[in-house]
Order: C-alpha cells, then sequence, then structure tokens
C-alpha cells in the first residue's frame, strides 16, 4: 500500500529528497516571484542544502530561499 | 557611411533599426551587447549586473542600434529594473518606438524557466528571434536540445550560441541585420477558460480608447493589466474606461473564485513544459551534485561560510593596504620629481607657484592612491566573475534579516565599497520599495573609495607600524576597523530606518546562485582599466578645478607680515649685515663674505620665512574660513586647518588631501620633506604641542567614515527616490553621526588622558 501524502513545508525534507510542488502559503507577490524562478505548482525540485538556510535544484539552476520562505512553500516527496 | 554622419544625419537616425536584448538576468545579455558593439558595458557572474538601459551601435554597412537592457524573469514588472525592460519593449515610453527587432537572450542550460520570458515576449508581436546561449555550459550539463523543433514550436529562428567563448555571434549578426524577419506568431497557448472569455471584451475596449497600442499588443496589455495594479495604473490618463472595465472583470473573477492571477503563470507553462520535455533531452541525472554545488557545501557552509567571507575582506583590505605600497611609493616621487622639474625650468613666480603647489601637488597627492583603488577593483571584479559575489547575498540574509533588510541589499552594499554610486543604482534590483529605500539611504556609510585616500594617509602617519599575531599588520588592521565601523553603522541606521520610518512586513529573499565560473581575467583587467580611467578624470576635473581655488584661498588675500615677523626679519638682517661687514673689515671679498653668512644664517631665515608664510595662510580666505569653523571643530580635536580641508571635502572626499597639501606646501619653504604626511606629523600649534596626535587622527578617521562628503552620491539619491527629502535626511543623519562620534571620541580619549 503507497502511503498517501500530505503536503508538508519544504524545510521539513532532508537533502537529496526529489519533492512534488503543490501550493505556497505565501502573498502574491512572492509566490509569482518564486514561480518566475521556476519554483511552480507542480514541478519537481531537489532539496539541495536544507539548514538555517535552504537551497533547492530547479532544472539546472539553483534557488536559494531564505528558510522562512521555504517553510511556507509545501509539496509531497516522489518516489522513484 | 561613416560613424559621425550617421551622429548628425538626423533622418538616418529616426530610420536606423533598433534591436532589444532581453532575457533572463545573468544569462549573457551583456556579453552578447559588448562582442556586437564592441563596447565595455559591465559583466558579471551574479543576477542583476545591469540595471539601467545602455545602447549602442553594431557597425557594418547599414548600421543598427542594439539596446542593452536589464534581466527580467517575466515581463510583469516587480522591480525598477524590470519596468524599463518592459518599457522598452512595449513602447509605453515617451518619444520611443518600439524597437524593430527583439533578441530574446535564453540560457540554455536553463530552458523551461527562460522561455516562460520568451512565449510573454512573442505576444508583442515583434520580430523575435531566440539566441540559446551558454550552449557550452548546456553540453557540459548533459542536455541535448533539438533546436529544429524548439524553433518549429516557437515560430521564430533559434539560434544556438556561446557568447563568453565568441561562438555563433557571426549568425546572430547575419539574422539581426535581414530585413525580411515576420513576426512573431499568435500564440497556441490559453489561459483558463473562466478568464479567457474576458479577454475579448478587454481587447475591444482597449482598442477603442487607445488605439496607438499595436493590435497584435493589446492581448498582453489586458493580461498585465489584469495582473498587475502598477500596470493598471499606466493607463490612467490614457484608457480610464478601460481601466474600470479591468476592475471589473477583476471583481467577476474574485467572486467567482477564479484565481486569475495565476492564470497567465499556468496557460503558459501548460503549454512550455510539455514542448521543453519534446525539445530537451537529458543525459544525467539533474539532482547530481555538480561541482558548483560540492564549492558550495563549503563556501555557504553554516559555520565556514561566514568564516570564509570575513577571511576575503579581510585579506582585501590587507592586500589593499599594503601590496599597494611599492607603486605607490614610486608615483609619490615622481610626482615630487615632477615639482621639481617645473620649479627648476620655470621662472620662479605666482605661475609657477600656481603649477607646482596647487596643480601638481593637489592632483599628485590623489592619484597616488591609484594602486589602491586598482587592487580593490581587482578583488571585487573577482567576487563578481566567480559568482562569489551571490554567494555573499545568501550568506549574509540570516544577518541582513536581523538588521531589518534581505540578502538582496548585500550587493548593492558591497558594491558601494567601491563607490555608492553604482551600490544606489544596483538597488533597484530589489522589488521591495521600502528595502530600497532603506538600502539607498545606508548604502554611503560603506567606505567608498574616495575614503581610501584619507585612510591611508592618515593611519600610514599616525598609526603605530607592527604587526599582529606576526600575520596581519596593525595599520591593515585599521584600515578594516574603518570599513568594519562603516559597515555596523549602515547596519545600525537600517535597522532604526525599519523600526521607525517604515515598519512593515518582514523582507522576502529568493535568489538564484549561478554556477560558479573561471574569472574571466581580460574582462577584471579592462574593469580596472575604466573604472581607475574614471578615477584619474574625477582627480582631473574636480580635484584639478578645486585644487586651483584652493591654492588661491590659501595665496589671498595677500597680507602684510605681522610687527612682530616684520622684526624677526629686520632683526636677522641686522645681524646678517654686521656679521658681513666684520667679515669684510679682515679683508674677506663682500661676495663671498655675505655668501658664507648666508649659509650660517639659512636655518633661521627658514625660520623667518615660514613664518611670514604660515602668517600669510592664517590670513588667507582659507585660513578665514578654518578659523571661523575652528570653534565647532575644536572639541572633535580639529584645529582651523582641518576644519578647512573638511570643508572642501564636502563636495568630494579626496578634496581635503589636496586642501591640506596646498595649505601646508604654500605655508612651507620648500626645505622639509615634500611628503604631506610628513608635514602633517611636524606640524604643532604655537605652544609646541603636536597638531596630530594619534586621537586626533582617529578622530578625524572617524570623521571621514560617517560624514556624507559627496555632491554625486546626493545627486543621485535625488534621482533615484524623486525628491530631495531622502538626500536631505541622508546628509543631515550622517553628518551628524559623524560630529557625534568623534566628539566622543575626542573628548572620551582626552578624558581618559591618551591626548
Ligand atoms: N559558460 C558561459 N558563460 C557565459 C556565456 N555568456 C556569458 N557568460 C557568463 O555569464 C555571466 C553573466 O553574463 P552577463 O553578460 O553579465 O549577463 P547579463 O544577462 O547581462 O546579466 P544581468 O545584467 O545581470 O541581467 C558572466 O560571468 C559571463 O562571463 C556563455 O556562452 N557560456
Ligand atoms: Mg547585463
Amino acid at each position: 500500500m503507497s502511503p498517501i501524502h500530505v503536503p508538508q513545508p519544504l524545510t521539513s525534507f532532508s537533502t537529496g529528497v526529489l519533492v512534488q510542488l503543490a501550493f505556497f502559503a505565501l502573498g502574491d507577490p512572492e509566490a509569482q516571484r518564486l514561480r518566475e524562478l521556476g519554483v511552480i505548482e507542480g514541478n519537481q525540485i531537489h532539496i539541495l542544502k536544507n539548514g538555517d538556510s535552504f537551497v533547492c535544484c530547479v532544472e539546472s539552476s539553483r534557488i536559494a530561499l531564505r528558510r522562512e520562505v521555504a517553510m511556507n512553500v509545501f509539496g509531497t516527496p516522489v518516489v522513484l | 557611411m561613416s560613424k559621425s554622419s550617421v551622429h548628425t544625419n538626423l533622418k538616418q537616425v529616426a530610420k536606423l533599426k533598433r534591436v532589444a536584448l532581453i532575457g533572463n538576468p545573468n544569462v549573457g545579455k551583456t556579453t552578447v551587447f559588448n562582442v556586437l558593439t564592441g563596447m565595455r558595458q559591465k559583466v558579471g557572474n551574479y543576477p542583476g549586473v545591469t540595471v539601467e538601459k545602455k545602447t549602442g551601435r553594431m557597425d557594418g554597412e547599414v548600421p543598427i542600434e542594439i539596446i542593452d537592457l536589464p534581466g527580467s524573469y517575466s515581463l510583469s514588472p516587480k522591480s525598477l529594473d524590470e519596468r524599463i525592460a518592459y518599457d522598452v519593449l512595449s513602447g509605453h515610453l515617451a518619444n520611443e518606438p518600439r524597437p524593430d527587432l527583439v533578441v530574446c537572450i535564453v540560457d540554455a542550460s536553463n530552458l523551461e524557466r527562460n522561455l516562460y520570458l520568451v512565449t510573454q515576449v512573442l505576444d508583442l508581436g515583434l520580430p523575435v528571434i531566440v539566441a540559446l546561449n551558454m550552449m557550452d555550459a548546456a553540453e557540459a550539463a548533459g542536455l541535448v536540445i533539438d533546436l529544429k523543433l524548439l524553433s518549429e514550436k516557437l515560430g521564430v529562428p533559434v539560434l544556438p550560441m556561446s557568447a563568453s567563448k565568441n561562438e555563433g555571434i557571426g549568425k546572430l549578426k547575419y539574422q539581426i541585420r535581414r530585413t525580411d524577419l515576420t513576426v512573431a506568431p499568435e500564440r497556441s497557448w490559453t489561459l483558463m477558460p473562466a478568464v479567457e472569455v474576458e479577454i475579448p471584451a478587454l481587447i475591444q475596449i482597449l482598442a477603442e480608447e487607445a488605439p496607438k497600442v499595436p493590435e497584435r499588443q493589446r492581448f498582453i496589455e489586458v493580461l498585465q493589466c489584469l495582473t498587475s495594479d502598477t500596470m493598471l495604473d499606466y493607463w490612467n490618463k490614457w484608457a480610464p474606461n478601460f481601466q474600470k472595465e479591468v476592475q471589473q472583470a477583476r471583481l467577476r473573477l474574485l467572486s467567482n473564485k477564479v484565481p486569475y492571477q495565476q492564470a497567465e503563470v499556468i496557460g503558459r507553462y501548460g503549454w512550455l513544459s510539455p514542448l521543453v520535455a519534446q525539445v530537451v533531452t537529458r543525459k544525467k541525472n539533474v539532482g547530481d551534485a555538480s561541482v558548483s554545488d560540492k564549492i558550495d557545501a563549503v563556501l555557504t557552509h553554516r559555520v565556514f561560510g561566514p568564516l570564509f567571507f570575513g577571511l576575503i575582506l579581510l585579506l582585501i583590505f590587507q592586500a589593499v593596504f599594503s601590496w599597494a605600497t611599492p607603486l605607490m611609493d614610486l608615483i609619490e616621487s615622481s610626482v615630487i620629481g615632477l615639482g621639481a622639474i617645473i620649479r627648476a625650468s620655470f621662472p620662479a613666480g605666482m605661475a609657477t607657484d600656481l603649477l607646482v603647489d596647487g596643480v601638481v601637488s593637489g592632483v599628485g597627492n590623489v592619484v597616488v592612491f591609484l594602486p589602491q583603488i586598482l587592487l580593490l577593483f581587482f578583488f571585487l571584479g573577482l567576487m563578481e566573475d566567480t559568482g562569489y559575489m551571490a554567494r555573499s547575498a545568501f550568506i549574509m540574509d540570516r544577518l541582513m534579516s536581523r538588521v531589518g533588510l534581505g540578502g538582496g541589499s548585500v550587493v548593492p552594499l558591497l558594491s558601494s565599497f567601491a563607490c555608492a554610486i553604482p551600490g544606489i543604482m544596483a538597488a533597484r534590483t530589489l522589488a521591495n520599495p521600502k528595502d530600497r529605500l532603506i538600502t539607498i539611504m545606508v548604502a554611503p556609510l560603506m567606505s567608498c573609495s574616495a575614503r581610501l585616500p584619507v585612510y591611508t594617509l592618515f593611519i600610514a602617519a599616525f598609526l603605530p607600524t607592527g604587526k599582529v599575531l606576526g600575520l596581519i599588520t596593525f595599520q591593515g588592521l585599521a584600515m578594516f576597523s574603518m570599513y568594519l565601523l562603516g559597515t555596523v553603522m549602515a547596519f545600525v541606521a537600517s535597522m532604526v530606518l525599519k523600526r521607525i520610518v517604515f515598519k512593515g512586513e518582514s523582507s522576502f529573499f529568493a535568489m538564484e546562485l549561478p554556477p560558479y565560473r573561471m574569472p574571466r581575467f581580460k574582462q577584471i583587467f579592462w574593469r580596472m582599466i575604466d573604472r581607475s580611467k574614471a578615477f584619474v578624470i574625477r582627480a582631473g576635473k574636480i580635484i584639478f578645478g578645486m585644487s586651483i581655488i584652493l591654492w588661491g584661498l590659501a595665496r589671498f588675500p595677500v597680507t602684510e607680515p605681522s610687527a612682530e615677523i616684520a622684526l624677526l626679519r629686520s632683526s636677522a638682517d641686522t645681524v646678517f649685515e654686521q656679521r658681513v661687514d666684520s667679515l669684510a673689515s679682515i679683508g674677506v671679498p663682500y661676495a663671498e663674505a655675505s655668501e658664507q653668512i648666508g649659509a650660517e644664517m639659512a636655518s633661521r631665515y627658514r625660520r623667518v620665512d615660514a613664518a611670514e608664510a604660515g602668517f600669510q595662510i592664517e590670513h588667507s580666505f582659507i585660513g578665514k574660513i578654518g578659523h571661523t569653523l575652528e570653534p565647532v571643530m575644536r572639541p572633535l580635536g580639529f584645529d582651523w586647518k582641518i576644519s578647512a580641508g573638511i570643508v572642501s571635502a564636502f563636495a568630494a572626499r579626496e578634496v581635503i588631501i589636496s586642501a591640506l597639501a596646498t595649505i601646508y606646501s604654500v605655508g612651507d619653504v620648500g626645505e622639509d620633506s615634500p611628503l604631506l604626511r610628513e608635514k602633517l606629523k611636524a606640524d604643532t600649534y604655537p605652544n609646541g604641542d603636536p597638531v596630530y596626535t594619534p586621537l586626533v587622527a582617529v578622530s578625524l578617521l572617524v570623521f571621514f567614515v560617517l560624514a556624507l562628503q559627496c555632491m554625486s552620491t546626493l545627486a543621485i539619491a535625488k534621482r533615484e527616490t524623486n525628491s530631495w527629502k531622502w538626500p536631505a535626511v541622508m546628509w543631515l543623519y550622517m553628518t551628524g553621526l559623524a560630529y557625534l562620534f568623534s566628539l566622543i571620541i575626542y573628548q572620551g580619549g582626552m578624558a581618559l588622558g591618551w591626548g
């Protein structure tokens, strides 16, 4: 039985995990900025660094987020 | 047709083909621009290097105007630099038609995100070429791109290239010159139906009210207005009905719970993502750690990251202070040599004095600092070119968010170490207007290169030499402290501004970290050359002019020496005559006797000369200014000469050096050491106390760290904030801080008996 995943904040995943983005709990301009950077609902991202700061990998670009921002981006882990 | 005939012939200028370069930040637009035009605009490996529109000319049988734009992730502008890009492409600027061709520069290793902007540009209905730049990086990342398919799907030419390696430029030039390019095809993607149905009516109204908007551009204008208030505001004047209709459409959508804000993103990506999946084949896994990731694991580490950053800064200041010394000594002695040559080859008199005391010593004393400034730019260039600059923003974000700013302010603040003007301009990349204003307000507290000469002079003259831990020189450390003080004050100021003036939401930080690249030394070299040219020209213009004025102020009005000094001279003359006479009386020839006595009495005469010159200076205009100010400046430990120097430095900081050089060389008879720092050391009050103690030097240094003494900074702050209010506040608070701190330091030091 595959577990049913409830979206979790990005900061709850460990490094190396592939995450499918679900939704953003951010203001409109902030969410829009993330989308422009390629961090879009439905896209998959790799978690590269998750500590006091946060870095993820979208396609071949590296996006750095403040931890408080990453805490408000939700997604589900992708099981390969 | 020559270049100049194009400039002069207005008709031809009007017909000149205009080509705009647009693309995401840091994809190589300026690199392409520079190759096309042969210009040397600034290129750097971090997002947001270009913040202004720049134009240049591509030569050829028919010259073409090329426009370089600030990078933008989308045409829905959030920050000022992104706004510029949209305004240029949409023809919203007065007196500036839309470009004839748009070249979209795209990072091939990051197609999906980059193509988002491309689809927006396609909707403008202009001829478009897509330049797939960074093909080298894409290949290295294991990406294979089906160019033919991509071009078919987009309906525009797609050209692969690697601009920094000069590959693929020829084909781009050829395409740009083509005259048969057709406009981009209409969109083949759709919005969500609930939003899509609103569009035709809005387009209709816009077409009626603002017929000047080209037909093909109407759709994107409507879409922009639907989602952005700033875009909607633009139509206040032009199309009030349209504006009202858009607002009603928004309300309708809102009441039906349609997420219309996201409609554009969803629609465009819904079309793009499958397209990219078709076009791109990956030979490697995306999540694999690249070399950059491995470097970042160390350089952005929680502990090592900030440590490394601190070390880098310390290294820079240490290098700027000690590595530059040999070259500076060389320039210093050439300046002195030049003065001596001029004195020897021109008749003595007013003009020669002006040339030597005013011009050569004024300009020379500032040009001496060129090696340091070159080194500073070398290191900043290295940080920018390798990609470390973007990391510094990331590392510092945590700290910056504590003082009320975000990591985005780091690059503007770091650039301000070179000069506050590019620093203030770089604040354009900040999307949050409050963050931007705070950054502008505190940027001038970062020690700019114009302060460097002042720091160097006073540190070298008055602080002890020697090393700390056998590694870092004490003077290098003192220099570092000056920079640290400015930085800490900038943080404190932004904290205060954030708390008191701009209460409100916390800032946001999301930034792309570009891959590390090998620095391109040729590029850094040219930037150093360009910057030093600017520095020398500045020294040439402002300082040259100021030197002449200062010399005049020090030399006039010509004052008769006081009775006391006159007596000194006449009594010296009497002694001289008596001694010559007595020698003559024992048979020595008169000429020989007067030469011998003259030599014996040289030092006495020198003292008389110095007293006369000193009296002249004190009663000159500059002396009067200094004396008027002295009561205010005395509590900071500054005598009238320093006070006069500070007044003259309000135009530009380096001028204090020319001013002191002028004051001391007019008041000096050329016998002592010609080095300004030696003269400063030797200066005393009438009671014999030295004018400059280390405490005075520290007080003066701190004053220069904090005071806003730069006309150009005020002017740029006015331009960027659109009012005189902020520059005025800036000047007042910085100068107030400077006075307060110097006062506390000097009075505190005196009380502790350090005077
Ligand atoms: N590997 C590689 N690097 C490139 C290429 N073209 C440019 N670069 C590098 O990419 C970085 C960014 O170049 P810029 O020309 O400043 O980019 P820009 O698009 O003008 O950037 P902004 O003005 O910040 O929007 C620099 O370090 C360039 O040396 C290329 O074809 N391949
Ligand atoms: Mg650029």
